[in-house]
């Protein structure tokens, strides 16, 4: 599939949940939250559009409202590791070689660690809920985002331009800020929206054992969870969220691969 | 019958005709050079004689290989060819080499590659195409990998590889590009064999006309897509017609652009050095071990007075970048000291350091990496105004960048443009304008002209002799380029390992070099005047004792 392609096919799909988050802070269908007994487990319909679980909720407003949260933690993630990632890079970058080392294996420690391990570990000891949710993936992505912008920085230090920034006397911070930065901005891009889809795994990964959005707040892997006894009479139940997880990643990967591909594809030759 | 004839090959991309109407051929142990500068569509002439142009192109024209029209040939039957009887070396053997596999795997693999035969037999080929490149048979198994050899082991690898199969063609594009001077004619003597004794015919592409005088039989130069000239090599570099084909060999030939005696030898220098040192850490051994540090620069002294042109020479990693960055305060000082003015540099105190540093500036060789992609011309020229110490307005700052860029050469609009839309020769005026518009007392030129082609570099050195007579700087001009600095400096310093072998003036120098490794460095870069002349020799002994 060429680039252009992948972006705005990843683009509408994202768009659709976003829109989809959007949407359910104004109207969902019915209460995402109200129980109603009489209308339990009902197959997929016109007043259902994706049915009904054990409890009478409308599944597609819990759908609507679950993308609200998926996204939200996601994204809470993925600015948490921008955020501490690309300075701590850009210093180890800029920075003598002590601190490079010391930032850089301090980055190896963090990824020695199983991710999703460690993020139970911490939602479970911290409590559960979806701030806890955000710290724990978060936390994974800082050494991603450090250790990607040291590297991107790095190639450009090495550039001549930068070495006569350096003889027009500017500072290491402010080379960092006005050359490298704005010159690795569509790696990170890139890098951000593949951390995002993983992100959206890892939230739907916690709140299926139960240590991310809680209850009543809709979440697409807790409905996984739910669902999974049912899933011989009652498919649906397991179906739409999991259609809805794996949609949303298909589409953030590949966004993220096709402004990957494009970003190769436009380099100016000396880059 | 040629073994190659191209006739009336034509090339256009999108409507944009790229070659016109080529038409050239080649036999069997000779050797044609393609002459041309960049963009002038060698690359693409190569690409479309391996039928290698991507689809959107249209290719006509016809191109027989040895009696075989490679235009009526399918994929696979050109795949096999490509194989078997043209042969490719290009100007970067490093990236044609696969990294992780072993010296002798490399070339193991490619015999296989392309033959049924059985594996002794294979060694047995390796073994031939090593000793035929005068590399050790001992490479065959060794365990040493391309980037453990030296850009000239690695290019006799790439052409070992390339010739494994006797192949009837072989094709190499700037083979020598890469190389230091020596490495160069070594090579290009290791090819001038390789066709005469195994009946191979060479097409050499390169924008170096000394290179392609030194070997080829026969010349073709390419200009904007068509051969304007093409003929004999001697009598074609003796008595070109064409005007541009005469505008290049006067630019190879580089004029001295020389000014003398204006030099006020009592003044104070406006640059000196005592004793620089620089040492770069190594990596570890192992993790225990103490780091050990490699010398680049090993107490090196210079002076530098108004209005002079001082030219250091050497092979790379001779230690000249390292010097210039030091002169720069670029790098940590590590041992001596750098005067500007008489003023230690850098200085304790950072806004003398940073007032010092707008007294020399710099023009690195990378006319692609110089400047930040994303900058509009007039904030790259403008990035050291700040040096000044006093605030420019607006309107001042855009007026000072016109005035840089008109006093290079440069039209004052393309102020609001981005580097990518310049061509090479161009980017190198921004550079230099860059660095004048602080009106520095010293401008230090890495290799400025080393990545230019002649015309445009023969351009550059007049531009950089009239600022420095029309005053107010000093050039520090750092080259493994001989001729160029023959042309421009006053005083030549030789560098070699890290230290000054023999430094004086430029004619003494050239002249009567006394260090043995400036005689050697001299004899591996000749100037084109005498390359013809040794060929003309040598044709004549051919013709008195055939």
């Amino acid at each position: 599939m060429k680039a252009p392609v992948r972006i705005i096919l990843g683009s509408a799909v994202i768009g659709t949940v976003i829109a989809a988050a959007l949407l359910s802070l104004f109207w969902t269908p019915y209460d995402p939250t109200a129980m109603n007994i009489a209308e339990r487990l009902q197959p997929p319909s016109s007043v259902h559009l994706f049915g009904s679980d054990p409890y009478g909720r409308d599944i597609f407003s819990m759908i609507l409202a679950g993308a609200r949260g998926a996204l939200g933690v996601a994204l809470a993630a993925a600015l948490i590791g921008i955020g501490l990632g690309v300075p701590l890079g850009l210093w180890a970058a800029a920075g003598r070689s002590w601190v490079d080392e010391i930032l850089m294996r301090a980055c190896d420690v963090v990824f020695s660690f199983p991710a999703v391990v460690v993020a139970v570990l911490i939602a479970a000891s911290f409590g559960p809920g979806a701030r806890n949710a955000v710290i724990a993936i978060g936390i994974f992505n800082i050494p991603v985002f450090a250790r990607l912008t040291r590297n991107a920085a790095r190639g450009q230090w090495n550039r001549d331009y930068v070495w006569f920034a350096r003889s027009a006397g500017r500072s290491a911070l402010g080379i960092s800020l006005t050359h490298i930065l704005p010159n690795i901005l569509g790696l990170l891009g890139t890098q951000a929206t593949i951390q995002l889809s993983i992100a959206v795994l890892a939230d739907a990964g916690l709140s299926y054992v139960g240590l991310g959005t809680q209850p009543p707040m809709p979440s697409w892997g807790r409905m996984l969870e739910e669902s999974q006894t049912m899933i011989g009479f009652a498919p649906w139940l397991s179906l739409f969220p999991g259609l809805a997880v794996v949609l949303t990643v298909l589409g953030l990967s590949l966004l993220g691969d096709g402004l990957g591909a494009l970003r190769r594809l436009h380099r100016s030759p000396g880059e | 019958m040629a073994l190659l004839d191209v006739e009336s090959l034509s090339l256009s991309i999108g409507r944009k005709p790229v070659l016109r109407s080529l038409s050239f051929s080649l036999e069997t142990g000779r050797i044609l050079g393609l002459a041309g500068m960049s963009g002038s569509g060698k690359s693409q002439t190569l690409l479309s004689i391996m039928r290698l142009v991507d689809g959107a192109a249209r290719l006509s024209g016809s191109i027989r290989l040895d009696g075989v029209a490679l235009e009526a040939c399918s994929e696979a039957e050109l795949c096999a060819i490509r194989g078997r009887d043209i042969g490719m070396v290009f100007q970067e053997p490093l990236t044609a080499l696969d990294p992780i596999m072993t010296v002798g795997e490399q070339i193991i693999e490619t015999v296989r590659l392309h033959t049924r035969l059985p594996r002794a037999q294979v060694r047995e080929v390796a073994l031939q195409a090593l000793e035929l490149v005068e590399l050790p048979a001992s490479y065959l198994s060794s365990k040493r990998y391309p980037h453990e050899l030296s850009g000239g082991q690695r290019q006799r690898l790439a052409i070992a590889m390339a010739i494994a199969l006797k192949p009837k063609l072989l094709i190499a594009d700037e083979p020598t590009a890469s190389l230091d001077a020596a490495t160069q004619m070594a090579i290009l003597a290791l090819l001038r064999r390789l066709v005469r004794n195994e009946g191979m015919g060479l097409l050499l592409v390169s924008h170096d006309l000394t290179a392609l005088a030194s070997i080829a039989d026969d010349m073709a130069i390419l200009h904007d897509g068509e051969i304007i000239e093409q003929g004999e090599t001697l009598s074609l570099l003796d008595h070109p017609r064409h005007p541009y084909a005469q505008s290049l060999v006067s630019a190879a030939a580089l004029p001295p652009f020389h000014r003398k005696g204006e030099i006020d030898k009592a003044a104070p220098p406006i640059l000196e050095a005592r004793e620089i040192r620089c040492t770069y850490p190594k990596p570890r051994s192992a993790f225990w071990k103490k780091r050990q540090s490699r010398l680049a620069v090993d107490g090196v002294g210079l002076t530098l007075r108004s209005g002079e042109i001082l030219g250091i020479v050497g092979e790379s990693g001779s230690g000249k970048s390292t010097l210039v960055r030091r002169l720069l305060a670029l790098v940590p000082p590590q041992g001596g000291e750098v005067l500007i003015g008489g003023e230690v540099f850098p200085s304790r105190d950072r806004a003398e350091t940073r007032r010092l540093r707008g007294r020399i500036q710099v023009v690195f060789q990378d006319p692609y990496g110089s400047f930040d992609p994303r900058w509009r011309i007039e904030d790259v020229v403008s990035e050291s105004l700040g040096l000044r110490g006093v605030p420019v307005s607006r309107a001042e700052r855009r007026r000072l960048v016109e005035a840089a860029l008109t006093a290079v050469g440069l039209d004052a609009a393309h102020a609001d443009r981005l580097a990518h839309q310049f061509s090479g020769g161009q980017r190198q005026r921004i550079a230099i304008a860059r660095a004048l518009i602080v009106k520095p007392d010293v401008i230090a030129l890495d290799e400025a002209t080393s990545a230019l082609d002649p015309s445009n570099k023969a351009q550059i050195l007049a531009l950089l002799t009239r600022l420095v007579r029309q005053g107010g700087t000093s050039l520090l001009f750092v080259s493994h380029d001989m001729a160029a600095v023959r042309s421009v400096a006053d005083r030549v310093m030789v560098m070699k390992d890290g230290r000054v072998v023999e430094t004086g003036a430029t004619a003494d120098v050239f002249d009567h070099p006394h260090h043995p490794y400036t005689t050697a460095l001299l004899a591996s870069s000749p100037p084109l005047e005498r390359v013809l002349s040794a060929r003309r020799a040598a044709v004549r002994q051919e013709e008195t004792c055939p």
